[in-house]
């Protein structure tokens, strides 16, 4: 290939490459603008080549890309910016306007030194990478990331909480009201002769007891605490920065309104009730599991006094 | 003086840990240098330096996570060049970077590297540490090379030596 030809080449490929490409001098004046940036600016090469880049483009970023720019011929270093932090320079349509979802092309662009023979920046030469696709996939990735995270922690049946997220849940109250003195309260909830709604009415209306129950015992809960299915028919509650007597008031309020109203459920009206325990943080609790283990007991206490009750975990004088 | 030392992928965190040392939380941000020298640097920030980034580069209003990253980014990319090029200068070759990304922000320093997800066995690793006068600033380059690309060094500083 002779030079000419191979030159004429390079200019056609620089010219019709799907990459932004144009070139500015010290003074800012463009002295290559390629035709991706003209399609997409709708400026053509004639009209903008020997203009001010921030005079034929008053939307950049002026003060921000000055620096940038200068900083390229100071340091003779190559500079970047990305879609990431800094969504577009030139507010350009992209090629999703039916199915991209954001309003305009996001860029990623490079700015390279151009320098003479004796290593002197000459030119900064950008180059702009259309990432509109990159970025729905990420935003998609996004969201899909949340959903997981949510429906990780969540128990398909009743919404609540799942066992693992409540634990750690539990774990993190415990650790920051013992750094901070708090008060801190558990109770454990045991629907009361469940195995009995199982057998005699069905599978179906078990886990609609088990729905319904969840609901009233999180309408009967404030914002801060934490309700959570802790195994079959068991349920936990996380009650930060609140005393044992709170909790005992909450619990009785819970024990009511399962108690209140009957249930319906595969034709049938169900009274259902729940036992439950409760125990609270004290100096001496090891571990978070502790406290579950005291509730557990205060639990198999109010299943031995009949049910349908409220029993306090009595530490060991 | 930058520190050098070879290292293998399972002592790679402690390697990094002992030349970064402060186990407290960083930011990190990685960039890629081909062509006759390959290999990534990792430039480590202490977190309260990290924080202190904007007051020190002479912005005075409060920055936004984006403008935060941005610049995190942009010294990142600053520091590596300013290296890497006075490395390949001296060797006379040149070199091209890809664009600079965050690979950890306020992260304990030893998730920065997770060794599992590492591909190699044997790199070279050269650490300089930069710190601010009367300024809470600090950080570290580090720059890896893996073995395929330590022979490709090895026969440019033949060459150089060859030239003195």
């Amino acid at each position: 290939m002779t030079n000419e030809s191979h030159s004429s080449l390079l200019n056609f490929i620089v010219d019709r490459a799907h990459v932004g490409i144009f070139v500015i001098n010290r003074d800012r004046e463009l002295v290559l603008w390629n035709q991706f940036m003209e399609i997409h600016s709708e400026q053509k090469a004639d009209t903008v080549v020997g203009k001010n880049l921030f005079e034929a483009f008053p939307e950049l970023p002026k003060k921000w890309l000055d620096r940038k720019i200068e900083s390229v011929y100071i340091l003779k270093n190559f500079s970047f910016t990305s879609w990431e932090q800094r969504p577009y320079l030139f507010k350009f349509r992209h090629n999703r306007p039916v199915t991209g979802g954001v309003d305009c092309m996001r860029q990623d662009c490079t700015l390279m030194p151009v320098k003479d023979d004796n290593g002197e920046v000459q030119y900064v030469c950008f180059t702009l990478f259309d990432t509109t696709d990159t970025s729905i996939y990420q935003l998609q990735l996004q969201e899909l990331t949340e959903k997981l995270r949510e429906m990780s922690n969540r128990d398909g049946l009743t919404q609540l909480f799942n066992r693992r997220y409540i634990e750690e849940n539990l774990d993190m109250e415990f650790q920051r009201a013992k750094r901070y003195k708090h008060p801190l309260s558990v109770i454990l909830s045991d629907i009361d002769f469940f195995k009995k709604v199982n057998d005699t009415h069905g599978h179906l209306a078990g886990d609609e007891v088990l729905r319904i129950v969840s609901q009233r015992l999180q309408n009967g809960l404030r914002n801060v605490d934490v309700l959570g299915r802790y195994g079959g028919e068991e349920f936990m509650v996380v009650l930060p920065d609140t005393s044992l007597e709170g909790a005992r008031v909450l619990a009785e309020r819970l024990r009511q309104a399962v108690e209140e109203t009957p249930i319906e459920a595969e034709g049938a009206s169900l009274n259902v009730t729940v036992s439950l325990g409760i125990t609270e943080l004290r100096e001496a609790t090891a571990g978070y599991q502790q406290l579950i283990a005291e509730a557990d007991t205060g639990l198999y206490q109010s299943k031995e006094n009949g049910r349908n009750c409220v029993t306090i975990f009595a530490p060991p004088r | 003086m930058p520190r050098i030392r070879l290292v293998t992928v399972n002592d790679v965190i402690n390697t990094v840990t002992d030349m970064v040392d402060h186990n407290a939380e960083v930011s990190a941000v990685r960039q890629a240098f081909s062509n006759s020298l390959r290999g990534e640097a990792i430039v480590i920030f202490a977190q309260r330096g990290a924080d202190d980034l904007a007051d020190l580069m002479g912005y005075d209003t409060d920055l936004d996570v984006a403008a935060e990253q941005e610049l995190l980014l942009e010294v990142g990319n600053l520091l590596v060049g300013a290296i890497i090029n006075g490395i390949s200068e001296t060797l006379e070759t040149d070199l091209s970077f890809s664009a600079p990304s965050l690979m950890a922000e306020r992260t304990p320093l030893d998730k920065v590297l997770v060794p599992e997800q590492l591909s190699w066995s044997h790199a070279l690793l050269m650490e300089v540490n930069f710190t601010v006068e009367n300024r809470d600033f600090k950080c570290h380059l580090l720059m890896f090379m893996t073995e395929d690309a330590i022979d490709t060094l090895r026969s440019i500083l033949d060459g150089f030596m060859d030239d003195i």
